[in-house]
């Protein structure tokens, strides 16, 4: 390819809009890509004191009014946001004088405004699926067939879905009934230079303001939502202070946020819990590097980015044997698997770790040399700048350009 | 008891909380008066009172004076919390 490849992605999330996996991946890929030689303009949604544009990294990002339509519901609400997305991507694209190679989208819920674009432009669309609404929640409820529904057209219109594990390739297969020859593997990866960079030399200072030092620190990072399995995590909080004496440090955000903490109280542990809510960056980190454990119970996981956090910023690893997670993690070599579901299998992989320190430096140790050879930003941007390249030379020599 | 996500079985404020950001009350431009939210959502103003309380004592929803009229609107962390159920 001699001209400059122009990739525009849409996505729902897109810093500070951050809500779940999506963001970081984004963020990470679209500078990566930038880095190496390709075009990136990402469409996300408005959020309040981010700039309508800005460039970043060589990063052009443009934010939509994504609340211009009052709705009845949030399927609705999402509806309406990509009919708005897809009119302004397609003015910018236009006054791009159409230089716009690729559109890539993020999930079902920019599926609408994706598919728009491409025939309108009549240029690929490739979609990445980060999740899916049958291994979420199911897809009892109209809503959530609707949303599943929504999900298999993008993939039917996609000309490639890039999934982020092999396991979420095989879901894929399952749920939606796609070829083998539409599916690419492609892990997400971690940024672990933020981690070495920023050290902070007061990490002992930062501890206190959520442990005393007699307490070990068992971190949990996600969205506080059924499928990650933080009541599993709460339910083995009892277990593991038999063994040794634990603060749980749960950072996050969601639904279920009041029932863990009326559970927590309720099991008389309330002083032994300690629910941040939302942080930023630079804390994260911090909770991140002086954790003795950081845990991932979900039981439903596509992937796992916390896993890969708390590899970079050197924290020995106990994940649920589920998922992205079995494919990322390595039993006793890179972390301890647990069975998914299971509180007394989750605690006692986490007194494993927190109760013999030589394993949990190997642990650690390893995971580190891991994180930095298969899952660098780098890497992963290259084989995805492979596939923009294989599927911009189909369609130049398919019927439809 | 814990419960999966299904629609009725959320509490009833964060119901009201995922309704304000379905209306776009999410920016203090943005921002929506009692009478507003409770034409929107059907619900009396009473009832929209009460779940503006709660949610402003978790700081998912804050208030504003705009023309000598309170107006309402999500904050962040309100956002976030709506966001999350979905992503």
């Amino acid at each position: 390819m001699d001209k400059e490849l122009a990739v525009m992605m849409l996505t729902w999330e897109f810093p500070p809009r951050i809500v779940g996996g999506i963001s970081p991946h984004v963020y990470c890929l679209s500078r990566s890509l930038a880095k190496n030689g390709v075009k990136v303009y990402v469409v996300t949604c408005d959020f309040p004191e981010a700039p309508q544009h800005e460039v970043v990294d060589g990063v052009e990002i443009f934010r939509i009014d994504s609340y211009k339509n009052p709705s009845p519901d949030f399927v609705t609400w999402v509806y309406l946001m990509n009919m708005n997305m897809q009119r302004e991507a397609a003015a910018i694209v236009n006054n791009l004088d159409g230089k716009v190679d690729i559109f890539h989208a993020h999930d079902w819920l920019v599926a609408n405004a994706g598919i728009g674009l491409k025939h309108v432009f009549r240029k690929p669309l490739l979609a990445t699926f980060h999740s899916t609404q049958v291994g979420r929640n199911g897809a009892q409820y109209e809503y959530e067939r609707m949303i599943h529904e929504t999900e298999y057209w993008l993939t039917y219109e996609a000309w490639r879905v890039i999934c982020c594990s092999n396991y979420m390739i095989s879901h894929a297969k399952w749920a939606f009934g796609l070829p083998e020859d539409k599916l690419v593997m492609i892990p997400n990866g971690v940024n672990f230079q933020e981690y070495a960079r920023n050290k902070n030399p007061n990490l002992s200072q930062f501890r206190v303001m959520f442990a005393l030092s007699e307490e070990r620190i068992v971190l949990f990072v996600g969205r506080l939502v059924y499928e990650k399995g933080v009541h599993v995590l709460i339910k083995a909080l009892s277990k593991v202070l038999e063994k040794v004496n634990v603060k749980f440090v749960i950072v996050g955000s969601g639904y279920m946020e009041e029932e863990l903490s009326n559970l927590v109280t309720g099991m008389g542990l309330a002083h032994k819990v300690m629910f941040t809510g939302f942080v930023d960056d630079e804390t994260l980190r911090n909770l991140q590097r002086c954790a003795d454990v950081c845990v991932v119970p979900s039981l439903f996981e596509p992937f796992g980015i916390a896993a890969l956090e708390a590899m970079a910023a050197g924290s020995p690893l106990v994940v649920s044997d589920t998922g992205g997670l079995s494919e990322i993690v390595e039993h006793d070599v890179t972390g301890v698997k647990v069975h998914p579901n299971n509180p007394d299998s989750l605690a006692w992989g986490i007194a494993r770790v927190l109760l013999d320190k030589k394993y949990a430096e190997q642990l650690k140790n390893n995971a580190y040399k891991k994180v930095q050879e298969k899952y660098d930003w780098d890497k992963i941007s290259q084989r995805t700048k492979t596939v923009y390249e294989t599927v911009l030379k189909e369609y130049s020599e398919s019927f439809w350009t | 008891m814990l419960s999966r996500i299904s629609p009725g079985s959320i509490p009833d404020e964060l119901y009201f909380l995922c309704m304000l950001h379905n209306i776009g009350a999410t920016a203090p431009e943005k921002s929506l008066t009692l009478e507003e939210i409770s034409r929107w959502t059907v619900m009396k103003s009473e009832k929209v009172e009460e779940n503006l309380k709660k949610l402003m004592e978790g700081n998912h929803v804050e208030s504003s004076l705009i023309s000598g009229v309170v107006r309402y609107f999500l904050t962040v962390d309100g956002i976030r919390k709506v966001l999350s159920m979905y992503s």
